[in-house]
């Protein structure tokens, strides 16, 4: 009786592991597809992840900086150079940012960047904005950056 | 009738102590309350600074198992689970604030319950480990479920959930195995000294 009970509990741990992983990789598939998980790529190896949550954090991050030097920030609103930065991409020539399906692609230089920010939208996904042409969206999910050294 | 005023006898007359909590004795609670304190502590004299998610279950996981498996009483792992949370809380341990009592009770239950399945056999090495294994586990998704009520970005989560729940089923089974290997060692010398 006990040994029946082993052997299930050992194919209940292989099951456990083995779906952790599963768990995790049909996440980043359906999460880069849908634009709720949005990989970061460098030298062809995602180095991070951002989602709607993790823009939220960082724009409250961001926030908190700015007003200490006595500027103000907005909410659920990052710029694309801090978002960057805390994924850890610092030194590169150009970034592409891809969007979900049809939408257009930008490749951006450093000096680019200054007025485009990365904002959170309700639906778990994130949108690219141009702040100095009057907030416009360029694109509405962004699905993909990839750093180009 | 007389035969019905001998059977009350006993129970009336039964020490208050015998039945504390979850009808555990007073000694083995207070037994059980060592055990609990042990495991808050030990979490942060033996904290090591490796950046290895679930290394702490060796020693939680293992501490928990010897203290349910010296005192084989259902309740045992709440018991301790209670213990540990609310000395966590207290020594400030974790990021989640008072939530982190959860981390510590979630897995005191889970272990009465799965003690239960494997008919108290903790002395046995392949107990240990599923039991640690899987007790260790239930941390990790506490530990998700708090991060979610916390409103933490999912992206820390779901990223590299595979890998933690390895490093936890490893780290939780060799915490069984030391278990196990005390607790076949220590059970025969405390049965007898350890009785109510």
């Amino acid at each position: 009786m006990i040994n029946r009970r082993i052997v299930i509990g050992i194919l209940l741990l292989t099951l456990v592991v083995g779906g952790a992983f599963l768990f995790e990789r049909v996440t980043k598939i359906q999460g880069s597809q849908n634009g709720k998980l949005v990989p970061v790529v460098q030298n062809d190896k995602t180095i991070a992840y951002l989602d709607a949550g993790v823009i939220r954090q960082l724009s409250c991050q961001e926030c908190e900086l700015k007003q200490g030097q006595g500027a103000s920030g907005s909410d659920n609103e990052v710029s694309l150079s801090f978002a960057l930065g805390s994924a850890g991409i610092v030194d590169y020539e150009y970034i592409q940012v891809t969007g979900l399906g049809d939408s257009e692609e930008f490749k951006l230089k450093q000096e680019e960047m200054e007025d485009i920010s990365l904002s959170s939208n309700s639906n778990g996904t994130f949108a690219m904005v141009n702040k100095s042409g009057g907030n416009r969206v360029m694109i509405k999910e962004v699905a993909r950056f990839y750093a180009a050294d | 009738m007389e035969g019905a005023k001998k059977q009350e006898i006993p129970t009336s007359m039964e020490n208050p102590a015998d039945r504390f909590i979850f009808n555990i004795g007073l000694a083995d609670v207070i037994r059980l309350t060592m055990f609990g304190t042990l495991i808050s502590v030990s979490r942060f004299v033996f904290q090591m600074p490796i950046g290895v998610p679930g290394h702490t279950s060796v020693y939680w996981m293992g501490l928990l198992m010897l203290g349910k498996g010296l005192i084989p009483k259902f309740g045992a792992g709440t018991i301790m689970g209670i213990v540990s949370g609310i000395l966590a809380i207290v020594f400030g341990l974790g990021k989640e604030g008072p939530l982190m009592a959860f981390k510590c009770i979630i897995p005191g239950m889970l272990l009465d319950i799965l003690a239960l399945l494997f008919f108290n056999k903790l002395e046995s090495i392949w107990v240990g480990v599923i039991i640690g294994a899987l007790i260790s586990w239930s941390k990790l998704l506490t530990s998700i479920a708090l991060g979610i009520i916390l409103d933490i970005p999912m992206v820390f989560l779901a990223m590299g959930f595979g890998y933690a729940t390895l490093l936890h089923v490893v780290f939780g089974a060799a915490g069984g195995v030391l278990a196990a290997v005390l607790i076949k060692r220590l059970k025969p010398r405390l049965s007898a000294s350890w009785q109510n």
